[in-house]
């Protein structure tokens, strides 16, 4: 954390954009449809819930949030766009990664992790990772959670937790935006029950001292994955109060299978169906491992794992005669088997590689070639979302906004996911820090001053959609998003002419259609909600990419093919600046480089396409 | 077609409450699960893992939006 370096885009200004827009807007109504459930919602009923402390998502970072509060001894809500124990991730985390330090050497970890996540990780969460990790294995056996299997973990065992607190759940309700109070600090949110088969939506007004954002990343709905219930909510909501968004550029990377690109469930099965918890064993691999852009591109066709210097994020060429990257570190794990706490009966230990699932008829489906954009749209697990620079969890710049899990921006994992385990037990353990230092604020602070004619403009755009009676409908704009972000030449093979091109189609989808989409029924008013934080989060994805003039990890520019430490060794940032996206680097401390007494390509191992050249045709000095 | 039938429901609502994108809603006449949008079912199978009485059917073949027709 050295400095912070914010700097306006140049470019179009939304304000600017708007001007022109006026006459291309009124030029665009012809393709206008009739919203058949056209509804003033001006007599929608209303329901209030008041706590200490409001928390959104009730996932891994939800649900260890809310019991650390209830220990601080506040009144919690927590509220849910699903179900508890259904909704988000948390019914496919089936890993864990304990850090044991009797067992593993410490900064072995943090090598690994920082070669495999090309330099850009955060060093003091992985610090935090590696404290507290072992703590939540067993907080979790003690749970009984390691008796289940991944869905009923969150279903029985952490609901069971969270109602035996004393926790006031309020579910199926999607929010829409945070409340500010007179100073604008964060003191609760607006939503809407989506759910209208039995009685019409209501709003739902909830307030509270501090609100904690755990409503995990998301994607373009994109299939293959189970993830469409996350749409980046949490990320369009923070921006909204000013909060800074970071570590949009880079990709997960996870794959499909062509033959069945959509069905989530028969790519996933094998990490629903163990009970208890894959145990990751040793370190993170430098290079192999984790969820690199090969991993996207085709590297698993021909049954071929990673092929060497194939793709963006090629992996390393291999040495002849010697065993492939990763084979020592195995072999070394397998000697940790006979030692403490990985005795533990009925968990799984993890040798590395993917994990087996037993031959049955779902499963012979699933052999055809990997093809990736299964998650398009998503970021690294742990490394997107809300800025915060202290370690604390509160949102860089906003009061009274806390955030952890997949909807903190920690950066713990860089620019790649280093490998499994780490999300679920980062979302926990940033989770229970969030939920500490939230009821600290909570009890050092005077109760809000909550402006009810703030709420009633929060609750009246919310329900613009069910009240427009002409416009676009939520599945069109989705539609046209997915079709416009989800290809690979640009969302993973990024170059600066392809990305502007996509930056324009979202802008106007963002300045034109949104503010015009329809919402027939409950169920649309949510899809209509979700593709709006989509498409801030595409614009996000697209500055951001445009941004980081540099290639690192999953963020490939093919016309900056280089890794660039001079310039970008930084975290790059977003935040709304009078309705334009500010753009800021946040430099990163001198000793987190690679080493300065090796080569290049000694710290930097994975060969991309025409780095070489470019080195070589621009005499570039490394 | 990802979630295909729901038969012999017996309407307990688990299926209602296990599914991420709000796919499945109770009839409030029959007080029976139905399909209520299926495009945007993720096919990721919590419906038919939480249904006592295995009643829900899925495939995992998807059909893709057409984006040709505007609005």
């Amino acid at each position: 954390m050295t400095s912070d370096d914010d700097k306006i885009d140049e470019g179009v200004s939304r304000r600017d954009v708007l001007k022109t827009g006026m006459f291309t807007a009124a030029a665009l109504a012809a393709p206008l449809i009739l919203n058949p459930g056209f509804t003033p919602m001006t007599a929608a009923r209303k329901s209030s819930y008041h706590a200490d402390l409001l928390i959104i998502g009730g996932g891994f970072a939800g649900t260890f949030a809310a019991l650390e509060a209830r220990k601080h001894g506040l009144s919690v809500t927590m509220v849910d766009k699903g179900v508890v124990g259904w909704s988000g991730m948390s019914p496919w985390a089936s890993d864990s990664r304990p850090f044991d330090a009797e067992i593993y050497d410490r900064e072995e970890w943090q090598f690994n992790t920082a070669m495999n996540t090309e330099y850009v990780n955060d060093r003091k969460w992985l610090d935090i990772f590696m404290d507290e990790s072992l703590g939540i294995f067993h907080e979790l056996r003690e749970m009984g959670a390691h008796n289940t299997k991944p869905f009923e973990r969150g279903t029985k065992v952490f609901r069971e937790e969270l109602e035996n607190a004393g926790v006031t759940l309020v579910e199926r309700t999607m929010i829409t935006s945070l409340i500010q109070d007179e100073g604008g600090r964060v003191s609760g949110a607006v939503g809407f029950t989506y759910d209208d088969s039995k009685q019409p939506s209501e709003a739902v007004i909830l307030t509270a001292g501090a609100v904690i954002l755990c409503a995990g990343a998301g994607s373009y709905k994109s299939p293959g994955f189970p993830i469409w219930g996350q749409t980046f909510d949490g990320d369009a909501m923070a921006y909204e109060v000013g909060a800074k968004i970071v570590g949009k550029e880079f990709n997960d990377t996870h794959p499909t299978f062509a033959n069945i690109p959509a069905a989530s469930y028969q790519g996933w099965k094998w990490a629903q169906e163990v009970v208890g918890a894959y145990v990751m064993v040793g370190p993170p691999d430098k290079l192999m491992g984790g969820l690199t852009l090969n991993l996207a591109l085709g590297s698993y066709s021909d049954g071929v794992d990673r092929r060497a210097g194939v793709g963006p994020g090629g992996e390393p060429p291999m040495v002849p005669g010697k065993p492939p990257p990763g084979a020592e570190e195995r072999e070394r794990n397998r000697k940790y088997l006979g030692k403490g706490y990985l005795k533990t009966p009925g968990l799984h230990l993890d040798l590395g590689g993917p994990p087996q699932t037993p031959p049955d008829k779902d499963n012979d489906i699933v052999t055809g070639h990997r093809v990736g954009g299964a998650t398009a749209g998503m970021g690294v697990h742990k490394s997107e979302g809300v800025f915060c620079s202290d370690y604390s969890c509160a949102a860089d710049g906003v009061e009274g906004l806390f955030a952890a899990g997949d909807a903190l921006g920690s950066m713990m994992c860089g620019s790649v996911y280093p490998g499994r385990g780490f999300s679920s037990y980062g979302s926990a353990i940033q989770g229970r820090l969030a939920g500490k230092n939230a009821a600290l604020y909570v009890k050092g602070n005077p109760a809000p001053k909550i402006s009810f004619q703030k709420i009633e403009k929060l609750v009246k755009k919310m329900w613009a959609p069910r009240e427009n009676e002409r416009g676009y409908s939520p599945e069109w704009i989705t539609a046209t998003l997915q079709n416009t972000m989800t290809p690979f030449h640009i969302l993973y093979i990024k170059d600066k002419r392809r990305l502007d091109g996509a930056l324009a189609s979202i802008e106007f989808l963002r300045q034109h259609c949104v503010p015009l989409m329809i919402a027939r029924d409950g169920h649309e008013l949510r899809t209509a909600h979700e593709v709006k934080s989509m498409l801030l989060n595409a614009e996000m994805k697209l500055r951001s990419g445009l941004f980081r003039e540099e290639s690192r990890g999953t963020h490939f520019r093919e016309d900056f093919p280089i890794r660039n430490d001079r310039e970008w060794h930084c975290w790059v940032t977003v935040q709304d600046r009078d309705g334009a996206m500010a753009m800021g680097k946040h430099m990163l401390p001198e000793d987190w480089k690679p080493d300065p007494t090796k080569s290049y390509r000694e710290n930097y191992p994975r060969v991309l396409p025409g780095e070489d050249e470019f080195i070589r045709k621009n005499s570039f000095k490394l | 077609m990802p979630i295909e039938k729901i038969h012999g429901c017996i309407g307990c609502e688990n299926c209602v409450k296990a599914c991420p994108t709000d796919v499945i809603r109770m009839d409030p006449k029959s007080d029976q699960a139905y399909i209520a949008y299926q495009q945007d079912c993720q096919i990721c199978h919590l419906c038919r893992l939480s249904c006592p009485v295995d009643a829900i059917t899925l495939t995992p073949d998807r059909a893709m939006l057409p984006t040709t027709s505007w609005g």
